[in-house]
């Protein structure tokens, strides 16, 4: 059996490295737990937009007439504010934020085509329903405070409205990519603080988590073994109370304690006056009582006291319930 | 001080008694979560596609002619199906896709068995072999693990140990689901860490409410204790010894 001592000490030094983490991970679990999905998504005023133009569909090249000469992925028909497009792709990763690697070509001319900035700032208005007004459209690097993935440039349209909407669209398509606003920026705050993320990697797979997991797993171990020990020393049920006989600096008397409770405890409870750090713990060491009766000794006890004050009768008042004692001195 | 440490180790105590069992839970489940890398968990290992690349002047039927035969097309993609050029696209009013190759303009009917475990053999990194081949076409008896808004795919599974699995959209031919053991434990995990047990949707349970509330107590109350026991108490000791005199 691991000894009490050594398992509560884990217990205090982990605690002491992850105590606030633990109160972090707990407050944004209730946050996730209460939120509205609907407004962390900050979609509040976000529609989509369609993008189909009437060009007769007659007059588009084929796609084997186009001036690639790499191999490619896909190729695909898109529209964009009207004009019909060929997006070719060279590579296909698997994530839409992964960093892309394709070309925009005009379906009737044929031509590589790219997009104005008044074109992004049409469609961002186009997406969005709320009262504020647009910004121009810049062009900006990532990171991005709505997701820490996002490897590719994409233009950032902000409206001045009271949620302080930005909207972000894709760099070459001009696609609408996210809303955000204060709520979802309040959300993204809450899983960098839950993932630990503080690089802004948009994940949890870092070196900082895991190591905090482990030690909160050894903390959350250490814990549950202390928490179901059971005291051996519990007396029999139907005997609630017990009588001791208190020799204290005030006097002496004969208290009635509850018989199962730690004789610290019962102490205290009566109003008498037990030095303790550690709450009843038996890591501390500071609530020794002196004893008559013979009362056996803990694996706790021999850990803090020496083989004289065991044998003058001194016991830790916490590692024994009071219907060990029928005497006891306090210090 | 000194009934504060007494209290708050009490309180501590006992609430750690209700909820310990769920606090080794989050940590055992988050621990899982954070180490094992996520892009692994979701399967980008298991396949690579770099041989469906293809030069573009092979597409010889024009896009003009597609949507002259299909004016209602979306989405129209050119890809290589299986060793097929193909363009897929959508019709109006339905939510299937439409296969046609792009060479002559042929319709192309959904994958036989044997087509979809040619793809999936293509595409596999395992070494392991295919040991059941499956269609799956009803929502009832779509796997919880698979999104029903995929069907009809082929049900493809290795007899590796990691219990490969790839689903195969029937009409498409793309490999639209990756799974294997662990994503399947991380998901248990996942349900476990929010307590949700049916299907792990749901971050929003009333009893997530109230163990998340009893840990914030356990955890203050936690952290009281764990303050009185750093500030040693010996002062208050010595005083104690002022009233003894
Ligand atoms: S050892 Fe600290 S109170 Fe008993």
């Amino acid at each position: 059996m691991i000894n009490r001592v050594v398992l509560s000490g884990w217990h205090k030094w982990l605690s002491l490295f992850v105590g606030i983490q633990l109160l972090i991970w707990v407050g944004t679990g209730i946050y996730f737990n209460q939120m509205d999905a609907q407004a962390a998504s900050g979609n509040m005023y976000r529609k989509t937009v369609s993008h189909r133009g009437n060009t007769p569909t007659s007059d588009f090249m084929p796609l084997e007439k186009l001036a690639l000469n790499e191999p490619v992925v896909s190729a695909a028909l898109i529209w964009v504010s009207g004009t019909p497009l060929y997006l070719v792709k060279t590579e296909n990763p698997l994530h839409n934020y992964s960093a892309q690697q394709h070309t925009l070509f005009h379906a009737v001319s044929g031509l590589p085509w790219y997009i104005q900035p008044d074109d992004v700032q049409r469609i961002a208005q186009r997406s969005y329903t709320g009262p504020g007004q647009a910004s121009e459209a810049v062009l900006t690097l990532p990171p991005f405070d709505f997701d820490g993935r996002q490897e590719n440039l994409l233009w950032k349209v902000s409206f001045d409205d009271e949620v302080h909407t930005d909207v972000y669209l894709h760099a070459e398509t001009g696609a609408v990519i996210a809303h955000s606003n204060d709520d979802s920026r309040l959300k993204h705050l809450m899983l960098t603080l839950h993932f630990m993320d503080y690089a802004n990697t948009g994940g949890f797979n870092h070196a900082l988590i895991v190591i905090f997991a482990i030690a909160t797993l050894t903390l959350a171990g250490s814990g549950v073994l202390l928490a179901y020990r059971r005291n051996p020393n519990r007396a029999v049920r139907r005997k609630r109370e017990t009588d001791v006989r208190v020799i204290h600096t005030g006097g002496c008397e004969t208290l009635s304690l509850p018989a199962n409770q730690p004789l610290l405890f019962a102490l205290t409870q009566a109003g008498l006056s037990v030095s303790t750090e550690c709450g009843g713990g038996g890591t501390c060491g500071q609530c020794v009582v002196q004893t008559d009766n013979t009362v056996a000794v803990s694996d706790v006890d021999r850990y803090h006291l020496t083989e004289d004050e065991l044998q003058q009768g001194k016991r830790l008042s916490c590692q024994h319930v009071s219907s060990e004692f029928t005497s006891v001195t306090l210090k | 001080m000194k009934t504060l440490a007494i209290k708050s180790r009490t309180l501590h105590k006992w609430l750690m008694r209700f909820i310990g069992i769920q606090m080794l839970i989050w940590a055992v489940t988050g621990l899982y979560m954070v180490s094992l890398d996520i892009h692994f968990i979701h399967g980008e290992t298991l396949s690579d596609e770099k041989h469906t690349a293809f030069p573009l002047n092979d597409a010889t039927y024009p896009i003009a002619s597609l949507l002259e035969r299909y004016p209602t097309a979306t989405d129209i993609v050119l890809y290589k199906r299986l060793n097929t050029l193909a363009y897929r696209f959508k019709l109006a009013n339905s939510k299937q896709w439409t296969v046609i190759e792009a060479t002559k303009g042929g319709v192309l009917g959904l994958l036989t068995q044997s087509e979809a475990a040619e793809i999936a053999l293509h595409a596999a990194t395992t070494s392991g072999t295919i040991a059941s081949t499956k269609l799956i076409d009803l929502p009832q008896a779509t796997p919880a693990e698979l999104s029903p808004r995929w069907l009809p795919v082929w049900q493809i599974k290795f007899d590796d140990l990691a219990g490969t699995t790839f689903y195969i959209q029937q009409a498409t031919g793309q490999i639209v689901t990756r799974r294997h053991t662990y994503w399947r434990a991380f998901d248990w995990m996942w349900r476990l860490h929010i307590m949700d047990y049916d299907d792990g949707e749901n971050v929003a349970s009333p009893l997530l409410t109230l163990l998340t509330i009893l840990a914030t107590l356990a955890i203050i109350s936690g952290i009281i204790l764990l303050i009185s026991r750093l500030i040693p108490a010996r002062k208050i000791a010595v005083n104690k010894g002022g009233v003894h005199d």
